[in-house]
């Protein structure tokens, strides 16, 4: 079976509606509140497999929060099973709580007053592990995340890069089976990215640790995620390879041609009968390809007419894939 | 000048608004009102079932100093404590910004303050003018004078209570948490004030203290002004007092805010 | 969890609670201080009450001060221990239960634990220092028998405010307003540091039965006092605190199911 497997999974929520501005607004409020139901998530279902990297997508409002949470059983689902390495993660909270690690991006799971390395020994107590997989993991960490310098100072006095580190440490150090990670580069300079981006990777690689990551940082998908799932209005959207989601999501693609001979001047080009948008600067032209022409064939039809140094494709960038998706 | 009273109204507004969410804290802080008054009531019937006067108080005098002692004391429990907000605002940094606005720091917390207490205004005088009503062991003062003076005094009082709330407010720059001083203050002022117990039922020997001090003008001066205990005269000379304190404390909350603005520029904010 | 284990967690979440709470060093000595004045005020009262009249509900000034003393040890025990119940409505609101509800640890223990105040040990000797005097002066005997029952009680009496606030607190998972409503029930427990015999019938009888504050104070007191009308009562206390948890505890797993979270979908 798989380690994770979601079915038909909903989630609504009851909130409140003000009613109306001014003064007859307020004493209305006064007597009565109304109350709506908002379905955040409208029937998700999917498996996954252990060890796999999956990013969920998606834009705020979307229900991948909400997910994620119901994935780690903070919130009960309204309809629909979750079973998670064959748990239900709301109905045993404890016992699914000791095979996965957190790590939210704007909260620290760490004591605020403590020195790191205090809340590290709290967290050997809470999850029972041995001493020696404890002095195994902190000796790993630290080295990986380069934490030796700051984990004796208490976690308010830490910068952001420095906190997020100690964080993921802390999520990793119970070697749970899944690390559910929710925008955790965000805020964070580039050296600090790539330390925790690449954390990940190893982790991942060398325990087969199942990695779930929400983020809006593409670059954290890119590197991080060899599944995609996207989730808009509380569905899913797409669910598969980065590859696949370009496929059925270009456009266009730019092909970049360097000529040999800058005074060649391109005369434009029909391909299928379609009129192929250019642009020329000097030896370098830039063609512009609908997603219906295949570019291996214009590549080729191209070279045989003009004198080509080297090629290049230029997919459409992620974030426009998203940002389509997005808007639907 | 009308511009710069529209943005400490609009403040008052956008409070009194946001207060309107809390229906459920009013109802409930009524009912604690009534408890308190029920457990003083309780104790109080069983001292009176052996006398008949205390020090000048009748049963009558106690059973509307509590009422009414109450009902101030549920205009004065300022529901977003001056002392958090500030704190809040110190805490977070936000004063930096709050620096750069065109709005006198403090005016702008009294406004803000106002915002939160006109409900509570409201109740309590609802709640006066019913026991009034209801109760006839209520006593209700005979001239329209001694209602004057009562409703002065109490304007007073409520100025007195925010320049010492907001002076609490800016210490706890200085000790980095608001709820030690916002505690310590409550205790000290729900003693001293009279709010408990009547500063006149105290010993002889403790009430000089109490007059030094200003606590005792924020319930004690003007109930004793609504019971009519005090002559024209002695109403006249404790509202003065008041007025004496209130610029005293006035000043003095000035003197601290400029302290600690001057501690957070240093600081960096 | 192994029980060892689980008091060895204890034992460290509690250093670290100490931590927590010294690390504003000026701030906590000046809550530690509003308390001891809170206190003083409170007793104040009753000593003002007593310089007019010798009996209250029928005790006298030692016997109502056995009574204060029994409702501080209570009190002391659950602040002590078992406060942080109160937090529980301001992370339902914040939204930042979800810490508290992804650790291994159950989710009423773990927040029982997060939150150890040194506030309470301060009015726990407190009401040991009332009763003492209280005992003392009155010349009232004290044995083995009252010892073991005055813990026994005071335990329970913890256990029972615990109960009730942990009832009202469950309630923020579907009102947002829930701290006044928390407030206000916790305020009844004042009525219990005095004599029950002064209230009406209808009050006595909702502190006994309905949110059986009079457990936590009155009858333990009326124990050690020998009272013959009201001890055979205080023999209940831990029975009534058993349940009361039970149920409490049942409801609050209610009500986790209720929980929000923050936004509400992102």
């Amino acid at each position: 079976m798989s380690q994770i497997v979601v079915n038909d999974l909903h989630k609504d929520f009851y909130v409140n509606v003000s009613k109306g501005s001014g003064v007859t607004g307020m004493v209305k409020s006064l007597f009565s509140r109304e109350k709506k139901t908002v379905e955040a998530v409208k029937g998700l279902d999917f498996k996954i497999e252990e060890g796999e990297m999956v990013g969920f997508l998606g834009p705020n409002g979307a229900g991948k929060s909400t997910t994620i949470k119901m994935l780690t059983g903070i919130l009960t689902p309204s309809n629909g099973e979750i079973s998670v390495c064959g748990l239900t993660p709301c109905k045993k909270r404890q016992q699914n709580a000791k095979n996965i690690g957190v790590v939210f991006g704007q909260r620290t799971q760490l004591w605020w007053d403590l020195p790191v390395k205090e809340s590290f020994l709290l967290l050997k107590k809470m999850y029972e592990i041995e001493t020696g997989t404890y002095e195994d993991n902190i000796a790993y960490f630290t080295d990986l995340l380069d934490m030796e310098d700051f984990l004796d100072r208490p976690v308010r006095q830490l910068s952001l890069g420095q906190r997020m580190r100690c964080d993921l440490a802390a999520a990793f150090l119970h070697n749970p089976k899944i690390i559910y990670l929710d925008e955790p580069t965000i805020g964070l300079d580039i050296t600090s990215k790539k330390r925790i981006r690449e954390c990940i990777k190893e982790t991942n690689r060398k325990r087969k640790t199942t990695i779930i990551l929400t983020t809006h940082d593409m670059a954290d998908v890119e590197q991080l995620a060899d599944r995609v799932m996207v989730i808009n209005h509380g569905k899913m959207v797409y669910d598969g390879d980065m590859a696949g989601l370009q496929q059925q999501y270009r456009r266009s693609r730019n092909v970049v041609f360097t000529l040999k001979d800058s005074r060649v001047a391109f005369t434009g080009f029909r391909m299928d009968n379609q009129r192929i948008e250019w642009q020329q600067r000097a030896e370098e032209l830039i063609l512009k390809v609908p997603a219906s022409v295949s570019a291996g064939e214009m590549i080729s039809l191209v070279m045989a007419q003009y004198p080509v140094e080297d090629v290049r494709i230029e997919e459409t960038p992620i974030e426009d894939i998203i940002e389509e998706i997005y808007n639907q | 000048m009308r511009k710069k009273a529209d943005k400490y109204l609009g403040l008052l507004w956008i409070r009194m608004r946001a207060s309107v969410q809390y229906r459920f804290s009013f109802v409930s802080g009524i009912i604690s009102t009534l408890l308190q008054i029920a457990i003083q009531y309780a104790i109080w019937t069983q001292v009176f079932k052996n006398r008949v006067s205390i020090n000048g108080f009748e049963r009558a005098d106690m059973f509307t100093y509590l009422l009414v002692s109450q009902s101030l004391l549920i205009i004065f429990s300022f529901r977003n404590a001056p002392e958090r907000m500030i704190s809040q605002k110190i805490k977070q940094g936000d004063i930096a910004l709050e620096l750069i606005h065109p709005v006198q720091f403090t005016l702008a917390r009294f406004f803000e303050n106002l915002g939160d207490s006109v409900m509570n205004i409201g109740i309590a005088i609802l709640f006066v003018v019913v026991c009034g009503c209801v109760f006839p062991d209520f006593i209700v003062p005979k001239s329209i004078g001694s209602v004057l003076m009562f409703l002065l005094s109490v304007c007073f009082s409520y100025l007195i209570m925010f320049f010492i709330s907001a002076m609490a407010g800016y210490l706890t720059f200085f000790t980095m948490n608001f709820w030690g001083i916002y505690n310590a203050k409550k205790a000290i002022v729900d003693f001293l004030s009279g709010a408990l117990i009547p500063i006149a039922l105290f010993p002889e020997s403790v009430r000089w203290i109490f007059s030094y001090l200003p606590f005792q003008n924020i319930v004690y001066t003007p109930v004793m002004i609504f019971l009519e205990k005090y002559t024209m005269r002695e109403c006249g000379v404790q509202l003065l007092i008041q007025c004496i304190w209130m610029i005293v404390l006035m000043c003095l909350n000035e003197w601290v805010y400029k302290v600690s603005v001057r501690r957070i520029s240093v600081n960096g904010g | 969890m192994a029980v060892r284990k689980f008091f060895s967690l204890y034992g460290a979440m509690l250093l670290k609670n100490m931590r927590e709470s010294t690390a504003y060093k000026f701030d906590f000595i000046l809550g530690i201080l509003a308390h001891l004045l809170i206190q003083a005020s409170s007793l104040l009262l009753v000593m003002t009450v007593y310089t007019h009249t010798d009996s209250m509900g029928g005790f006298t000034f030692e016997q109502s001060l056995i009574l204060y003393g029994c409702s501080l040890l209570a009190t002391g025990i659950e602040e002590f221990f078992l406060h942080n119940v109160w937090s529980i409505s301001r992370h339902v609101n914040m939204g930042t239960l979800d810490s508290v509800l992804l650790r291994p640890v159950k989710p009423i223990l773990m927040l029982v634990m997060d939150g150890t105040s040194i506030h309470g040990f301060i009015l726990g000797i407190c009401g040991v220092v009332c009763l003492i005097v209280g005992f003392a002066q009155g010349g009232i005997s004290f044995g083995g028998w009252k010892c073991l029952w005055l813990i026994l009680c005071s335990v329970s009496g913890a256990f029972i405010i615990f109960s009730i606030t942990l009832i009202m607190e469950t309630l923020a998972f579907w009102f947002t307003d829930v701290v006044n409503a928390v407030v206000m029930v916790d305020n009844l427990r004042q009525f219990v540091r005095y004599p029950i015999t002064i209230y009406q019938p209808f009050i006595r009888n909702i502190l006994i039965f309905i949110i059986p504050y009079s457990f936590t104070s009155f009858f333990p007191a009326a124990l050690m006092l020998d009272m013959e009308e009201y001890s055979y009562y205080a023999y209940f206390t831990p029975l009534i605190a058993l349940s009361m948890v039970i149920i409490a505890s049942l409801f609050f797993q209610f009500g986790l199911k209720f929980y929000h979270s923050s936004g509400g979908g992102q």
